[in-house]
């Protein structure tokens, strides 16, 4: 009955906020998000970790259709909701979620409730309200004032992005409590420092974008240019490039490999004018929306993949103008991937030896002090090669760990080993490892980048070692393989 | 060795006796143990006072070998070790090790000294069981040492004598030795080195000490150290207006300056010299981005800076060892 009416309601309640022109008490669009999460070992890829459980909030942008952060949701085996004060709990399903814009679109009934009006952009010193909810379901609603606008890395990823930053007077314990401005969203509260009683909003300007860009599939993602910059404010190299001193422009150090920057700019560039505006010397603009902002946001959050842009560029000590079309951000080009989203690694374990690729998510597993922790090579070639390789779906092979078994008796030290060759053939990534394997019927050699001899396994004790291998250390398969993920980031639909 | 005697500051280099003669020297108590010391052994001392009878300490010969047990069934089949062999499998032999030319991936050594190796590498000597290495630092520089080795299915006979080559790449701790070093514009360089990454300490979780503790370990396995002497770093800056804004590369390795490539300390100044149109022009290891400075003011600053740092010399470089 709640079901069949509920189109009904809603539709309703949308076409009275808007010939009225008031807007509905925004309490009325939030449920609770209650998420049971339970990520692959980054370490030990066939095995899962302790199942965690997380508690937030979404807001309902349309009919059926629900916002929250990526975060919450990330390896997310159950979704539900729950009105505030009820019992009952609705499974929701991840329709998309990208770790780019830490933003989650998710699909589940939304008979009862409203959906949110966006904003507009609002300057520093705009008043918020902010609405939680208490275990018992009660309300609370605080007030609170925008101190500042900014692009800033993500608490939950590497990533940088336009943020709000809040003084609120609400102790807020959960993640995706919504933040309203007049009674519209204007964005999701991503971290709260209680000390200092401020919040990192995600403003509902790349919420609402998020949201339009799900709507018309498939989804692409971020736009990004493909280019790394420095600020170019020491007179003297500002001198030496022949440029004027007169605050404008960021030097380019390097473009990435196969993207579309690489072929119009190269590094020794400086930007001056970027989408017909102009770049001061620490690499900010004037938003029309926020004030002066980072260039990142004129890329990620203005514009889409495939739109054609014009860059004033200052080379040759002259100025000339090139157009730039903005790629997709693709974490899969990576050289070393970041693997934010915690997806499960592709692995290979054959006669006790690990074989994967190396990624970020593998060494920051190893906690704060992963730096230390991890093998200085491997850190070394994702702190400076991650986003370079040589030619496209070039990866790091490594041999990650020697599970013990007779069939590697002599290997059983070695780990965290970078792999040329497998049976002779070099090897690029791991599908070329398992496409070796299917073709040799199993892996009997393998040239490490360290060790002058080859390790080899017998060829006929591999089949016995394998299931020996599987039975002992309890692996489920000795191998996962993705199939091929089309271009931008993972969907993590959930059925 | 361990003894289960006390041994407290000021003990070390005290005799351990044993029937009134001398077994050992004290060096060092165990903190949160009651009564555990380690000493210096007899073979230690006795190697040392022998090295250092001609008048100078030449160390212990380094053979530079690392190996893999040669258990492995399959290992065996592809290097065509015979049954009944045993022996260790050379993996890697270090460019700047005693055995460098000599030994060779993928042989097998068999015996030391006429002592037959097992299959973990280790030998029968005076009735303990040692690492086979131990048959070398029994012995000094200058000695040989004798091998079989089981190379390209048959036994060779491979003799080494022991030295200890100058090794710039293996960042041993240093003593007595004034660290080098050149300042200019107040940015201080030296070479990469034991010391300098120990003062790294909190800060060896950024990735630019990341990179040298890499090009520590790794200078000679990933071939970085071909074309080189030393890794020059820059290792301070000493703020002065010429250097506002060289903080962002500190720690990181110079390539080159003004297009002279930099590979060792005694290089730098020379390239200094070269200035490409009144510029200066540092570019460091993995970094895109330059260090530019003026000539004209980088000139005028060099006293300056010395002057307000109370630094008597600019630079420190030590003659090379090696003739060139």
């Amino acid at each position: 009955m709640r079901r069949i009416l509920a189109p009904l309601f809603s539709a309703l309640a949308i076409a009275l906020s808007a010939t009225a022109q008031t807007v509905v008490p925004p309490h009325q669009s939030v449920v609770e998000v209650i998420v049971t999460a339970q990520r692959f070992d980054p370490a030990v890829p066939w095995k899962k970790s302790k199942q965690e459980t997380r508690a937030g909030y979404a807001v309902v942008v349309a009919e059926g259709r629900l916002i929250t952060t990526e975060d919450l949701v990330r390896n997310a085996v159950l979704v539900e909701l729950r009105h505030p004060g009820d019992a009952t709990k609705i499974t929701a399903s991840v329709v998309e979620a990208d770790p780019r814009v830490n933003a989650a679109l998710l699909a589940a009934p939304t008979a009862g409730l409203t959906p949110v009006e966006w904003a507009d952009p609002v300057k520093p010193g705009a008043k918020i309200q902010l609405v939680q909810f208490d275990e018992a379901g009660q309300r609370q609603n605080g007030e609170g004032r925008i101190t500042g606008i900014e692009v800033a890395t993500l608490p939950s990823s590497v990533h940088s992005l336009l943020t709000f930053q809040a003084l609120t007077d609400l102790k807020l314990d959960r993640v995706g409590a919504p933040a309203f401005h007049e009674g519209r969203l204007i964005g999701l509260v991503m971290q709260y420092d209680e000390a200092s009683q401020t919040s990192m909003v995600l403003p509902s300007a790349l919420l609402k974008r998020f949201v339009e860009d799900v709507g018309h599939p498939p989804y692409r993602g971020v736009a990004v240019a493909g280019l790394m910059w420095s600020p170019l404010i020491e007179p003297v190299k500002r001198q030496y490039l022949g440029l004027p001193n007169d605050d404008r422009g960021v030097l380019i150090l390097r473009t990435i490999p196969g993207s579309s920057a690489s072929g119009v700019m190269q590094a020794g560039d400086v930007i001056l004018t970027w989408d017909g505006t102009p770049i001061d010397s620490q690499g900010y603009y004037n938003d029309p929306d926020f004030g002066r902002l980072l260039l990142v946001h004129q890329i990620s959050g203005r514009r889409h993949p495939g739109d054609t842009i014009a860059v004033t560029l200052w080379r040759n000590h002259k100025s000339e103008t090139v157009q730039l079309k903005l790629d997709a951000y693709d974490d899969s080009r990576s050289l070393v991937p970041l693997n934010t989203e915690g997806e499960q690694a592709e692995y290979l374990v054959e006669g006790g030896l690990i074989f994967r690729e190396l990624s970020a998510d593998y060494l920051l597993a190893r906690g704060p002090q992963w730096m230390i922790q991890s093998n200085a090579r491997l850190v070394t070639l994702y702190l400076t090669r991650a986003l370079a390789p040589e030619k496209p779906g070039d990866r790091i092979v490594i041999l990650s760990v020697v599970l013990p078994d007779p069939i590697n008796v002599g290997y059983q030290e070695i780990r965290d080993e970078v792999i040329l060759r497998v049976n002779g053939s070099p090897v690029a990534n791991l599908k070329e490892v398992f496409a070796i394997r299917d073709r040799d019927k199993g892996i009997t050699r393998v040239t490490t980048q360290t060790l002058g001899v080859d390790l080899m396994l017998e060829k006929t004790a591999l089949d016995e070692a394998n299931r020996r291998v599987a039975k002992i250390y309890r692996i489920p398969k000795l191998e996962h393989r993705k199939q091929s993920l089309p271009a931008g980031p993972h969907r993590a639909a959930l059925k | 060795m361990q003894v289960d005697a006390a041994i407290n500051p000021g003990n070390s280099g005290g005799p351990v006796l044993f029937d009134n003669k001398v077994v050992a020297v004290a060096f060092q108590g165990i903190m949160g143990a009651q009564n555990l010391g380690y000493t210096i052994p007899l073979p230690v001392i006795e190697h040392f006072l022998k090295d250092i009878e001609d008048g100078t300490y030449d160390g212990y010969p380094e053979l530079g070998v690392e190996h893999l047990e040669s258990r492995n069934p399959a290992l065996r089949a592809d290097l065509g070790i015979p049954t009944g062999i045993s022996g260790v499998v050379v993996a890697y032999v270090d460019p700047f090790g005693a055995a460098a030319g000599l030994l060779k991936p993928r042989d097998v050594i068999l015996s030391i000294d006429g002592n037959t190796i097992a299959d973990d590498g280790s030998v029968g000597l005076d009735g303990n069981s040692v690492e086979y290495a131990e048959f070398t630092e029994r012995k000094q520089c200058t000695e040989k040492i004798f091998f079989t080795v089981w190379r390209d299915r048959k036994t060779a006979a491979v003799i080494v004598p022991l030295t200890r080559k100058p090794d710039p790449f293996i960042f041993r701790q240093t003593y007595d030795r004034q660290p080098e070093y050149v300042v200019t514009g107040g940015l201080v360089f030296c070479p990469l080195s034991r010391g300098y990454l120990a003062t790294l300490g909190n800060e060896l979780n950024t990735p630019a000490a990341q990179r040298l503790l890499y090009t520590s370990r790794y200078a000679k396995l990933d071939n970085l150290y071909k074309g080189r002497k030393q890794f020059v770093v820059l290792a301070g800056r000493l703020p002065h207006p010429i250097n506002t804004y060289c903080a962002t590369h500190l720690n990181q390795i110079l390539t080159s300056v003004n297009g002279q490539p930099i590979r060792d300390i005694g290089d730098l100044p020379e390239a200094l010299k070269k200035s490409s149109d009144g510029f200066i022009v540092f570019r460091f290891e993995g970094n895109d981005n330059p260090l530019i400075l003026e000539s004209g003011m980088l000139q005028k600053s060099e006293l300056e800076i010395l002057a307000q740092y109370n630094i008597p010399n600019p630079a420190h470089i030590e003659k090379q060892e090696i003739a060139q």
